[in-house]
């Protein structure tokens, strides 16, 4: 069952993680609609990365629900969000960087064939499933133009090719809804302008995503809609254009005084 | 002295073998999955109980009063099943560890398998009437030996035998780990919380390669104790664990073979120091100190470990990146 744009995918309702005294998110409400790209934007410390956590279920909340295709989420492990389509990107990429660029594809397959003990064992239970999931593994790598790169070891790989290769390796689920953590921080320009892009043409054939991104001229360009976080919350949300001329904003942004 | 070539050679592809099978299992856990083992022995030790205890004549039997033995336990039953039972046992051994610590990350995992393993070892010297404490068991069946197998030709006979057993685990192991499930464990082990937000159950994972490892070491476990003929808990000191650790880095942590080349060069080594006295120099500095040549031999196993990480440092036979396999055009012309 597809959602139809527009409504919520994702659905944060009062959400609270403390560590310590310390409030990282603070009663957060705000919901991600099916199809768009919303950029989570916010001063350093705002809990952006935080709230990631609690979504991909890194972190459980200690109070209030998250819901995914209006099911609970809050106290799924993470490889279970994952599985329902539900997939994250790092900060630092984490890729393997003792696999080559196209095992760590493979790794991501959603097929659990050959991946039990007993199966792996018979080859010839997994083999035409392996074939598929390499080729599938292609065209994704194709698609971000790292497909030269394949039998290279992820360790070699510079941070804008990390980047898209984790972008390439979540696809690999399959996935409906992408959280994607500073996407283009660190990149080069010719490798951001291919991220966006291919961010850009996932989201026309129906990819959801949520962005953090502190690069606010390329977030405001491409994103629906915006959030803003500060000290555990959202401060501000809506259009692009409107929401970089609220005061609160510019005040969270640039500090109280000065606003 | 004069060595004698074969019956030493023999005694030390037995050893060696054995020792890859151990470093086979620690490859599992550490090579592939990346889990700090610091406790292997436990294992190890627990598939040498468990095998001897299996294939001992039962207390009361004819064969039991012939013995002269004092063990309370023992249920006659074939090397086979003191096999089965010595793979179950390390396998469980390990999934009672590892239940409880394989969540533990890198060090603390080190930390709490090393004192797992010594609370094991305790538990061993302690229950008297399973493993008769520091005594031990000294009647362990060699099956075959004398009946169908004349002595003389015994040790040729356990090395053939061994080495089949090993060459078959490592096939199989190898089987396993170049599969999907492997490429899994090897995900786990470059990160795991990247590994887990990809879908994939990672704390099942690593009790699964665990469990493995340790199954494989209680079989090592079986093979020793048939092959000495003997067990006591003073045979499963910890100084076994960093040897196997030893072989696995110095063959090549993340490739099957090279761990069984590890524990060659390891067992090699480690024997053919014995005939340090040989030498005709060193013998003046052993009649006056007795304890030169055993120190002697740890000096050496300690300098070929720094040499092997020196020149080698992925070991002797480094992990082997896979390739990918190939495209549907390349399918269609083969």
């Amino acid at each position: 069952m597809t959602i139809p744009d527009g409504t919520p995918v994702l659905r944060l309702d009062r959400v609270v993680k403390s560590f310590g005294g310390l409030m990282a998110v603070d009663h957060c409400s705000f919901d991600v609609e099916a199809g768009t790209i919303t950029g989570l934007i916010g001063p350093n410390g705002a809990g952006k990365t935080t709230t990631f956590n609690l979504i991909a279920g890194v972190l459980a909340p200690d109070d209030g629900d998250i819901r995914y295709r209006g099911e609970s989420i809050a106290t799924l492990p993470p490889d279970r969000i994952a599985r329902r389509g539900l997939v994250r990107t790092f900060q630092t990429p984490r890729i393997f960087a003792r696999m080559t660029v196209w095992e760590n594809m493979m790794f991501a397959t959603p097929e659990p064939a050959g991946e039990g003990m007993l199966r792996a064992l018979f080859r010839p239970a997994w083999k035409r499933q392996e074939e598929k999931t390499s080729d599938a593994a292609r065209d994704i790598l194709t698609f971000v133009e790292l497909e030269p790169l394949a039998n290279e070891l992820g360790g070699s790989l510079s941070g804008g090719q990390r980047k898209l290769l984790e972008l390439a390796r979540a696809l690999m689920l399959r996935p409906q809804v992408i959280l994607l953590d500073e996407p283009t921080a660190g990149v080069s320009p010719t490798m951001r302008r291919i991220l966006i892009d291919r961010i850009l043409e996932l989201n026309r054939t129906g990819t959801t995503f949520l962005i953090i991104e502190h690069d606010l001229d390329m977030i405001m360009r491409i994103c629906h809609k915006m959030i803003v976080m500060h000290y555990g919350k959202p401060i501000a949300e809506g259009e692009p254009q409107v929401v970089r001329k609220d005061p609160r904003v510019l005040e969270a942004y640039l500090g109280g005084e000065v606003a | 002295m004069t060595v004698e070539w074969i019956p030493f050679l023999t005694l030390l592809g037995t050893l060696a073998l054995i020792y890859s099978l151990l470093a086979l299992g620690l490859n599992l856990h550490y090579g592939y999955t990346g889990l700090l083992n610091f406790g292997h022995v436990a294992f190890f030790a627990a598939g040498a109980f468990a095998s001897a205890l299996a294939t001992l004549p039962p207390p009361g039997s004819a064969a039991y009063q012939e013995l002269g033995a004092r063990y309370q336990i023992g249920f006659g039953w074939p090397l086979p099943v003191g096999m089965a039972l010595a793979a179950v046992a390390g396998g469980a051994l390990a999934l009672l560890i590892g239940a409880t610590s394989v969540r533990l990350t890198s060090h603390y995992l080190a930390i709490a398998t090393f004192a797992m393993a010594e609370i094991f070892h305790s538990f061993l010297s302690n229950e008297e009437w399973l493993t008769q404490g520091v005594y031990g068991i000294s009647v362990v069946p060699q099956p075959l030996k004398g009946t169908v197998i004349p002595v003389s030709q015994y040790p040729y006979f356990y090395l053939l035998f061994t080495a089949i057993t090993v060459f078959a685990l490592l096939f199989l192991t190898q089987r396993l780990t170049e599969s999907p499930f492997g490429r899994v464990l090897r995900g786990v082990r470059e990160d795991e919380l990247a590994a887990r937000s990809l879908g994939k159950n990672t704390p099942r994972v690593k009790l699964q390669a665990f469990t493995l490892g340790g199954a494989l070491a209680g079989i090592a476990g079986s093979l020793w104790v048939h092959f000495i003929g003997a067990v006591h808990v003073g045979q499963f000191v910890p100084l076994i664990t960093f040897q196997v650790w030893l072989a696995v880095l110095m063959g090549g942590a993340g490739n099957n073979l090279g761990v069984v080349f590890g524990a060659f060069i390891l067992v090699a080594f480690r024997e053919s120091t014995r005939f340090l006295n040989n030498i005709p120099l060193l013998d003046r500095f052993t009649a006056a100190n007795p304890t030169f040549v055993p120190s002697l031999r740890f000096v050496i196993i300690g300098l070929l470990l720094v040499a092997i990480i020196r020149f080698f440092p992925d070991g002797v036979l480094p992990e082997r990146h896979r390739k990918a396999i190939g495209t549907r055009q390349d399918r269609r012309l083969s």
